[in-house]
């Protein structure tokens, strides 16, 4: 039920007579491309592939693309060289409508070309990594609660030394940043652990839903507040120019001196040599981080020697179904897009994220010029078998 | 979520539970005459909790200052156990001549039972609940903590390196608990809660199990059937207690048995596994870690080879040491005392001959009505044997 978006196109929706044409940058080597064809995604679109900066400069123009696939993670493409990409990309293709991106942060997509492009919708694979996301968080809370960087040092050392250890129900833990990952940390740490959940977001508005789970939901100015209330502070934060260096020696200072700072969002949002100063002073306890403002990061960090410091590089999205959730979520956006349906995921170029969910207002795009029969026999169709 | 979350609230709000116990030890008065209630051990908070909980109004408790005059023999009707000194009691025991009751502050009990104590008639209750929920909050971090691999990250900051490898989802694993009671029926409660992972289990006599503890695994066997639980799960959690029957019960042959991306966690008694097996099961990769709190020898040797191998997670037996561990035995003990109080029978009692809390509640009558599909289907295969 859940792959519904699959089901749609292989068993409901007959693939159209028309198909479009789609760029995909990529390697040839990727997994992705193996999982377009198994899903019969390839029914819809022809493809093809591009992996250097070359062989986009080497396209004929105006090239006929409608619609670009970026499946850059993890591959050997430079990811310094993808702007790069995008923005010649989108110089040669006036008929572009639609990008869509695997992972879930895009900031390093922006650029003035696309910003100033207003055809073009950016989405991307929001709610695929929420849950690998989640678990980590849980983690770190539990790391900490059960003092393990002591006893992991004792046992260094060779040395039975007993210690004293904290429950982990109801504490309060603060997520800024609040959108779909923050979501389901709140309801994932509601059950698990009655947790009291401190929520900052861009407007802070939320959603009846949210009520039953958190005890407070703020914006930007209660973020000092917040910090001084709670025993973990989670940052869920996207890359924007916004949040660009939120977290500075004045924040931590304002957290408890048992807090412990958990990031999962993205490095660029914390000033690094301060969260070190921060650690080394005794002004917060402890830190769990997934991301850093380099990355790979350099061997002469000394995060690295920390013992209150719990290290993940950059893997917990990483796991063994990574490819086939990014994929549901496509199919997802590719069955709207056939349908002349408005796209889901859509992120705002301007603000750098995902803003009109919060809102709770209606949009629609135009994909297509004018419908045409079939395809609003097939739309009406997949609405009543979704109810 | 309210109705499942009353286990926490229970415990989220000790300081009003802990009042209403006082008010409900303050409504049933003090009884004359009395009875006299020694404390074996000495701690600060458990006077001071006594008071608070108005303990001092149902029964009187003796503190001592030296070992001489716990040892006088007086009309000491019952006994408090704080701390672990088996030679202690035993002596206490054969010196006191009116003991009928013993109570334990901690959940195992197999250091208090000696043959003394078996002939002696004296009833023994231990803290059964109390602990459960630190212990299940524990293997819910050990479970995340190897999904996660941070043992191999570990490894890699040692060198300054950068080497992000696939992780697993702790959810989609399977658990596998053996010897099955409270403590596994709450950790069960809290998977899943929290990561809604399959759980199988296993216990000696799984029919005189309450319903409540039914609900929270999918599969419950009897013992002997140990083998489709440790081929099949991710994580086997044993919480055995000490008996006859179950010292080194975790043996190269168990190991064996258990596949090779599997963990395993012992939260039960340090007895009941081989120290040898496990390191030669973890150096040859027939499984691929374990998460310990207790030890066949406690404290464990700095000889022990334990100490160095880098998929091995100790604390050492402090899972249940939490801040609020003296509210919550002496929490459970007024439970006991008050049901001790009103209807004269004990709740928590120990089979003596079993050497753990019999499954069977001999306080409590038996709901027969309420019985599950289960329980019904493991019955009529007893009856058929």
């Amino acid at each position: 039920r859940r792959v519904h978006g699959i089901q749609y196109l292989d068993t409901i929706m007959e693939p159209t007579p028309q198909k479009f044409d789609m760029a995909i940058i990529t390697t040839l080597e990727h997994r992705g491309l193996k999982a377009i064809e198994t899903r019969k995604l390839n029914a819809f679109f022809n493809y093809e592939i591009f992996s250097t900066v070359d062989q986009i400069k080497s396209m004929p123009t105006p090239s006929k693309y409608k619609a670009c696939f970026l499946m850059t993670y993890g591959t050997a493409i430079n990811p310094s060289d993808v702007p790069l990409m995008l923005e010649e990309f989108i110089k040669r293709s006036p008929n572009l409508i639609w990008i869509h991106c695997e992972m879930a942060g895009v900031d390093h997509l922006f650029s003035e070309t696309l910003k100033k492009s207003k055809q073009i919708t950016l989405t991307n694979a929001k709610g695929a990594y929420d849950s690998s996301l989640t678990e980590f968080v849980l983690l770190c809370i539990l790391f900490f609660c059960k003092k393990m960087p002591l006893f992991l040092k004792s046992k260094a050392q060779h040395k039975f030394e007993k210690q004293i250890v904290d429950h982990a129900i109801g504490t309060k833990v603060g997520i800024i940043g609040y959108g779909s990952i923050g979501k389901k940390t709140a309801i994932m740490l509601k059950n698990a652990l009655n947790a009291e959940i401190y929520a900052i977001n861009n407007s802070g508005k939320y959603l009846e839903e949210d009520q039953k789970i958190l005890t407070f939901m703020g914006s930007e100015k209660d973020i000092p507040n917040v910090l001084s209330q709670v025993d973990y502070v989670v940052d869920v934060l996207p890359q924007t120019p916004k949040t660009k260096k939120v977290f500075n020696l004045e924040l931590f200072k304002k957290m408890k001196s048992s807090a412990i700072f958990i990031n999962i969002g993205r490095g660029g949002t914390v000033v690094e040599s301060n969260l070190i100063e921060a650690l080394k002073t005794g002004i917060i306890a402890g830190a769990g981080l997934d991301v850093f403002e380099i990355e790979p990061l350099p061997s002469t960090s000394p995060l690295y020697d920390m013992e209150n410091v719990l290290l993940s590089p950059h893997s917990t999205d990483k796991t063994g179904d990574m490819l086939d959730l990014s994929m549901n979520v496509f199919a997802k956006e590719l069955s709207n897009f056939v349908a002349g349906r408005p796209l889901e995921n859509v992120v705002d170029v301007n603000r750098g994220y995902q803003y009109i969910r919060i809102l709770n207002k209606p949009v629609s795009y135009t994909h297509l010029t004018l419908p045409t029969k079939a395809q609003v026999q097939i739309s009406v169709v997949a609405v009543s078998l979704k109810k | 979520y309210q109705r499942r979350v009353h286990g926490i609230q229970m415990i989220s709000r000790l300081g009003k539970s802990l009042r209403l116990f006082s008010r409900k030890c303050q409504q049933i008065g003090p009884y004359p005459p009395r009875e006299l209630m020694a404390i074996i051990g000495n701690n600060p908070k458990v006077p001071e909790l006594i008071k608070k909980m108005g303990i001092d109004r149902l029964i009187t408790p003796v503190y001592f200052n030296t070992e001489e005059e716990m040892m006088k023999p007086d009309n000491y009707t019952s006994a408090l156990v704080v701390n672990s000194n088996p030679k202690q009691i035993e002596q206490f025991i054969t010196n006191q001549k009116s003991l009928k009751w013993i109570h334990s502050t901690m959940a195992g009990v197999d250091w208090i039972l000696s043959e003394k104590l078996k002939t002696s008639g004296i009833k023994l209750t231990n803290a059964k609940g109390a602990f459960s929920h630190s212990l299940a909050e524990f293997v819910l971090f050990g479970m995340l903590y190897y999904a996660k691999k941070t043992p191999y990250f570990n490894e890699q900051r040692l060198k300054h390196t950068w080497a992000p490898i696939e992780v697993d989802f702790a959810s989609k694993a399977r658990v596998g608990i053996i010897g099955y009671g409270n403590i596994g029926s709450a950790t069960a409660k809290l998977l899943k809660r929290s990561l809604n992972v399959e759980i199988q289990a296993c216990a000696e006599e799984p029919t005189n199990l309450k319903e409540r503890y039914l609900n929270n695994c999918d599969m419950l066997m009897d013992q002997k059937e140990y083998q489709t639980i440790l081929r099949s799960a991710d994580y086997v959690v044993g919480i055995l207690p000490k008996t006859k029957s179950t010292e080194g019960y975790f043996d190269l042959k168990k190991f064996k048995m258990m596949q090779k991306h599997a963990i395993f966690m012992n939260i039960g008694r340090g007895v009941t596994m081989v120290e040898k097996d496990l390191v030669t099961a973890l150096k040859e990769g027939i499984i691929a870690g374990a998460v310990l709190d207790v030890f066949p020898q406690e404290p464990l040797p700095a000889t022990s080879e334990l100490y160095d191998m880098k998929n091995v997670l100790m604390t050492y037996h402090c899972a249940d040491r939490t801040t609020d561990y003296w509210e919550r035995t002496m929490k459970t003990f007024a439970k006991v005392l008050v049901h001790y109080v009103e209807t004269g029978k004990f709740k928590n009692l120990i089979n003596l001959e079993l050497g753990y809390l019999s499954l069977i509640h001999i306080s409590e009558p038996t709901r027969p009505e309420r019985i599950s599909y289960a329980v019904f289907c493991l019955k009529k295969k007893k009856k058929k044997q």
